[in-house]
């Protein structure tokens, strides 16, 4: 009989991730969460809420995409697999500027992470093809999580798709193009999918069966929990024997907590 | 994905360590095969497309010849992306009588120098296995160059050369990390024998490393039916 190695506990904070398509609430329903929280984690802000004035690598990077786009508010500039990898090392950047606070025990929040590079790039790889973007999402995923630990928990916030897009064009004050409005909601569906995909990992909040109210319940409760049973983490580039990226500790032969 | 027809032209890469003579030989031997041939320029030197200069840029601002930020990983990806917008380009393109593509650097270089910088930066990682890692991920998302000519010198000379390109003494430290680069190449090129071709032009004069490529091409298109299409990613 093959001995199953146990992963390590560790002392590092929770990763947490909220996705979902832009209009859902995402923002506007963690924000309330945090509010009613005694200890607040680190808030990662999404690209959407962020300045061009930053001076460090991820918002050079940023502003790269930015300016190839010419404006597109999907950060489409023609080559979406480039883009894709352009925007997986931003969210490897921001893992790097949050990993001392992780390492000293504080919870990240990140506002949109991988998984929404993943989604949106592979719906602008195969827009008219479901099953094609389901299998490259999963993909960009699978090479994200070879540069980038996932996080401990993603929570996807996901409504009616046209409820979002109103609330998006209220919200931006806009009126999205059809073509637009057709990427959103395919996003929106491969969300799901991708979700369904990692049962472990994703929590579901469906604005379409609960209120506002409850929803920002579940988000504060499921952020708050993330934390139980943390094991250590390595890079997953320098292979499963590899120290703990956070707490230092070697992972060779690791078995139970101490 | 990127996902050339049968009738592509021959991708031919052309690599080694700073101060080789890379540049020279590719341009060289892409301005003797006139229409027949397409230059893919260094990553460095694509001033005129917005993303790729814009990521440049972002990489140098440290001033490093290595574009080291102190966020190697960071940096790995970034340049997978730009190798990658360099085939969504081409693929965009009519390539109607071009025999061969000759790319001055590509995936190879992304992995050979970023697994040198990442465990130099993470002793106790093997560099082996790291530039392996980025290659398979190279190989899966933008393919590899059907052909690799890996011209190879004596290091000391080429690291004078690149200091004197860059109009600066390189470092120890530098020193030691192109000699580093120059192993790995040597180890990816073993392999995978039937991609790479090893030029040795340590003792030959610019003209000659171009004679030398551009005879290594001729051969390469003469052979071509024989060749395997490297480049198609898996899915």
């Amino acid at each position: 009989m093959t001995a199953i190695p146990e992963l390590r506990r560790c002392t590092r904070g929770a990763l947490t991730s909220v996705e979902g398509v832009t209009g859902v609430g995402k923002t506007y329903l963690t924000r309330h969460a945090i509010d009613l929280m005694d200890t607040k984690p680190l808030l990662l802000e999404e690209f959407s809420a962020r300045t061009d004035t930053q001076p460090d690598l991820g918002a050079a990077l940023l502003r790269a995409l930015r300016e190839a786009s010419a404006g597109d508010p999907f950060l489409r500039g023609g080559t979406p697999l480039a883009e894709a990898l352009v925007l997986l090392a931003i969210k490897r950047h921001d893992l790097d500027c949050v990993i001392p606070e992780l390492a000293g025990g504080r919870p990240v929040l990140e506002g949109r992470g991988v998984d929404s590079t993943a989604v949106c790039q592979a719906v602008l790889l195969h827009p008219d093809d479901p099953d094609a973007a389901l299998v490259t999402a999963t993909a960009l995923l699978s090479l994200a999580a070879s540069y980038r630990s996932l996080p401990d928990r993603t929570i996807l916030v996901t409504d009616d798709p046209h409820r979002a897009i109103t609330r998006a064009q209220r919200r931006d004050r806009c009126v999205f193009t059809a073509e637009q409005a057709t990427f959103m909601r395919s996003v929106c569906a491969l969300f799901e999918q991708v979700a369904a995909t990692d049962p472990a990992r994703y929590r579901v909040v469906d604005r379409r069966t609960l209120g506002e109210h409850h929803a920002t319940q579940l988000i504060g409760s499921l952020i708050q929990n993330t934390d139980a049973g943390l094991t250590c983490v390595s890079e997953p580039w320098q292979g499963p024997e590899a120290a703990c990226m956070y707490c230092g500790r070697p992972q060779h032969r690791a078995l139970t907590s101490d | 994905m990127i996902k050339p027809t049968g009738a592509d032209p021959l991708w031919v890469s052309v690599e080694g360590i700073n101060g080789v003579g890379k540049t020279s030989a590719a341009h060289g031997t892409a301005a003797l095969l006139g229409t027949r041939g397409v230059l893919l320029d260094e990553l460095t030197d694509q001033v005129n497309d917005v993303l790729l200069s814009r990521v440049i840029a972002a990489l140098s601002s440290a001033g490093d010849p290595f574009l080291r930020t102190g966020h190697p990983v960071v940096e790995t990806l970034a340049l997978l992306a730009l190798q990658v917008r360099k085939s969504e380009r081409l693929a965009g393109q009519s390539l109607a009588g071009v025999d061969v593509i000759i790319e001055d650097r590509g995936v190879d270089s992304v992995a050979v120098y970023q697994a040198a910088v990442l465990c130099s930066e993470h002793p106790g990682t093997r560099p082996e296995q790291v530039a392996r890692h980025i290659l398979a991920d190279a190989r899966r998302w933008r393919g590899v160059p059907d052909k690799t000519l890996l011209l190879t010198g004596d290091p000391e000379v080429c690291i004078q050369r690149f200091g004197a390109r860059i109009q600066r003494p390189l470092a120890a430290e530098h020193a030691h990390l192109i000699s580093e680069i120059d192993r790995l190449y040597r180890v990816l090129a073993e392999d995978d024998p039937d991609r790479y071709m090893i030029l040795d032009v340590a003792d030959l004069s610019p003209q000659e490393s171009v004679d030398v490529v551009r005879q290594s091409v001729t051969r390469l298109l003469e052979r071509r039916p024989h060749i395997p299409a490297m480049r198609r990613p898996s899915a």
